[in-house]
């Protein structure tokens, strides 16, 4: 439903209009809002990760979008898909101070625990996450939304979610082999979920976000992107592409501005969707803007700091809109304003109206 | 007993062996180091710390990352493990810097930077009382009340578990004014600090001991006044 009295376009012809490479009405925006989508209908954060029957993390995203002309593609998922599937426990939101599913028992603390694993299990089946997630999709298949987005988290990241990332980064070191063997675990398990997804919904309607935390310059560097996420991103990907999946967005959480170059060389799609964060330092000072000249064929996605809806004054929050549209806008491929990260589930509703209202103001092409 | 330039030896290679996080390196130059006569205090400060030291400059340059520091943290504990007992048993004491409470707020669980920042406090001769991740509210109270720590050090990386991090704060200024509050994490910056009444901010662990010791000196300074 359009939104903004200029609005020509619903936010699902939006979508569909970038993705095909044809021209926007006026810059999307993409909230990256799971606990606040909740939060903002009166629920709780659980409910956007424990309904197992997608109602929820359904019904309050596109109750958000309608609110605020917001673009997001309903989405719910655990960040550390692996652990349960693996056998490990997770912990899900509860309380004034959480804001996540956790992990509360990692399933591969030792060797002889990774090796005992000699395939990944059934993605169909194993853990609660991917059942979960698929009755969303069902639910927006019957939608009619033009894409399915699903949470495909990156081979690296579900890695961590099954021997830890202290325990992992150190094996990629001490036990590099080890290190590859969980690695293939669960690049066979992502190929295992996509195919599910295949096979349920066709491939051109799939779009994944595909989110890659724990491979920010923050915590390794990026020899060890090179020899130990890069390779099984890129091999998940192609293979992807190769099963006639169109558009992949991946999400870069913290710091990667070693790591960019490498992503270059990743296939995401005619377009791709690359997202980029807010971390910045002497050495990366303008991310976006690095980020538009490394990726001039692939869509832009960000990179608002997110802690600045929370904790910043609105005049500040819209400066930073600001900013990044003036950026994005020159992107010939498309931008889609959003934070660098999830949007945090307590930010100020008025904070988040400044995506809206810098959009409006400066967003239309 | 050691030749000045044999104990020189020593002491470089246990800061070698740090730096290049190898464990065996480390016991085994502990181990010359106390069959030699080495002073433990001395092996340990200006062989094992002293590598650690220049582990935190790698990693703020950006040439040792995560896992680089947690096998350099390996290293120094497995040189520790036997330096230790030696200085406990000689009856020296060390002169602590100072004594840390520190943990993640309740509500998170990513302690990899704590973790870090712990082991910083350490090396430097801190006494770090470690509440570990997740951490109710006013166990971070409790602890200070109960180890008289000059200094509690709260970490978050999700935006809505910095929200705990102002109620402690407002809790330990009403049961204990004195104490020096330091925030660190992702969401973290030197604006926050100030919003939350709290006095230092730990970009790092590269940075959060001296942040500590520059807080400690002001408490001093108070105290004085």
């Amino acid at each position: 439903m359009p939104m903004l009295k200029q609005d020509k376009m619903t936010s699902d012809e939006r979508w569909v209009a970038l993705l095909n490479r044809k021209p926007v009405d006026r810059m999307a925006i993409h909230p990256m809002a799971l606990g606040f989508s909740a939060i903002n209908s009166g629920r709780e954060i659980l409910s956007v990760y424990a309904d197992f029957t997608g109602k929820e993390p359904q019904e309050v995203t596109l109750w958000l979008n309608e609110q605020y002309g917001f673009n997001q593609l309903p989405l719910t998922g655990y960040g550390n898909y692996g652990t349960v599937e693996f056998g490990g426990e997770i912990k899900m939101p509860s309380g004034e101070w959480s804001q996540s599913v956790t992990v509360a028992r990692l399933p591969v603390t030792t060797e002889e625990e990774a090796w005992s694993w000699k395939s990944p299990p059934d993605a169909r089946t194993a853990g609660f996450m991917v059942p979960m997630i698929m009755e969303l999709s069902k639910r927006e298949a019957e939608r009619g939304a033009p894409f399915i987005q699903f949470i495909l988290n990156g081979p690296w990241d579900v890695a961590c979610s099954i021997a830890g990332i202290e325990r992992l980064s150190k094996w990629t070191v001490q036990k590099p082999d080890v290190a590859h063997h969980i690695l293939r675990l669960a690049t066979d398990l992502n190929k295992d979920l996509v195919q599910y997804y295949i096979d349920t919904f066709g491939a051109e309607r799939l779009f994944p976000f595909s989110t890659h935390a724990h491979t920010s310059g923050q915590i390794i560097g990026p020899k060890t992107f090179e020899q130990f996420c890069f390779p099984y991103i890129k091999e998940e990907h192609e293979w992807m592409m190769s099963k006639g999946i169109k558009h992949i967005l991946n999400h870069c959480c913290g710091y990667h501005a070693l790591n960019y170059p490498m992503w270059a060389q990743i296939p995401m799609g005619d377009p791709g969707v690359i997202s980029v964060a807010h971390d910045t330092d002497e050495d990366w000072p303008t991310p976006l803007e690095s980020v538009c000249k490394l990726f001039p064929n692939d869509i832009i996605f960000g990179n608002v700091e997110p802690a600045m809806f929370q904790i910043g004054t609105p005049e500040q929050v819209y400066e930073l809109c600001r900013q990044c549209i003036e950026i994005g806008k020159k992107h010939k491929p498309g931008f889609v304003l959003a934070p660098g990260c999830e949007l945090p589930p307590k930010a100020s509703p008025y904070n988040v109206w400044q995506m809206t209202k810098a959009v409006d103001d400066h967003g239309w092409y | 007993m050691a030749t000045e330039e044999r104990t020189k030896e020593i002491l470089e290679q246990l800061h070698k062996a740090v730096v290049a996080f190898d464990e065996d390196a480390a016991v085994k130059w502990s181990k010359a180091a106390l069959d030699e006569g080495v002073d433990p205090f001395t092996a340990t400060m200006e062989g094992l710390t002293s590598g650690m030291i220049e582990v935190g400059d790698l990693y703020t340059r950006k040439e040792y990352f995560v896992p680089e520091i947690l096998m350099c943290a390996d290293a120094l504990y497995a040189g520790l493990d036997l330096l230790k007992p030696a200085i406990e048993a000689s009856g020296r004491k060390s002169k602590v810097a100072g004594s840390v409470v520190i943990g993640v707020v309740e509500g998170d669980i990513h302690d990899i930077g704590k973790n870090l920042v712990k082991m910083m406090f350490e090396v430097a001769g801190w006494t770090v009382h470690d509440l570990g991740k997740d951490v109710p509210l006013d166990e971070f109270i409790e602890a200070q009340v109960k180890t008289d720590s000059e200094i509690v050090a709260m970490s978050a990386m999700m935006t809505t578990s910095m929200l705990a991090m102002p109620v402690v704060v407002q809790k330990m200024r009403a049961k204990n004014p004195n104490v020096r509050i330091m925030l660190g994490g992702a969401p973290i910056n030197p604006d926050v600090v100030e919003k939350y009444g709290a006095d230092g901010y730990a970009k790092g662990a590269g940075t959060a001991v001296e942040e500590a010791i520059k807080m400690l000196e002001m408490l001093k300074k108070e105290e004085l006044a």
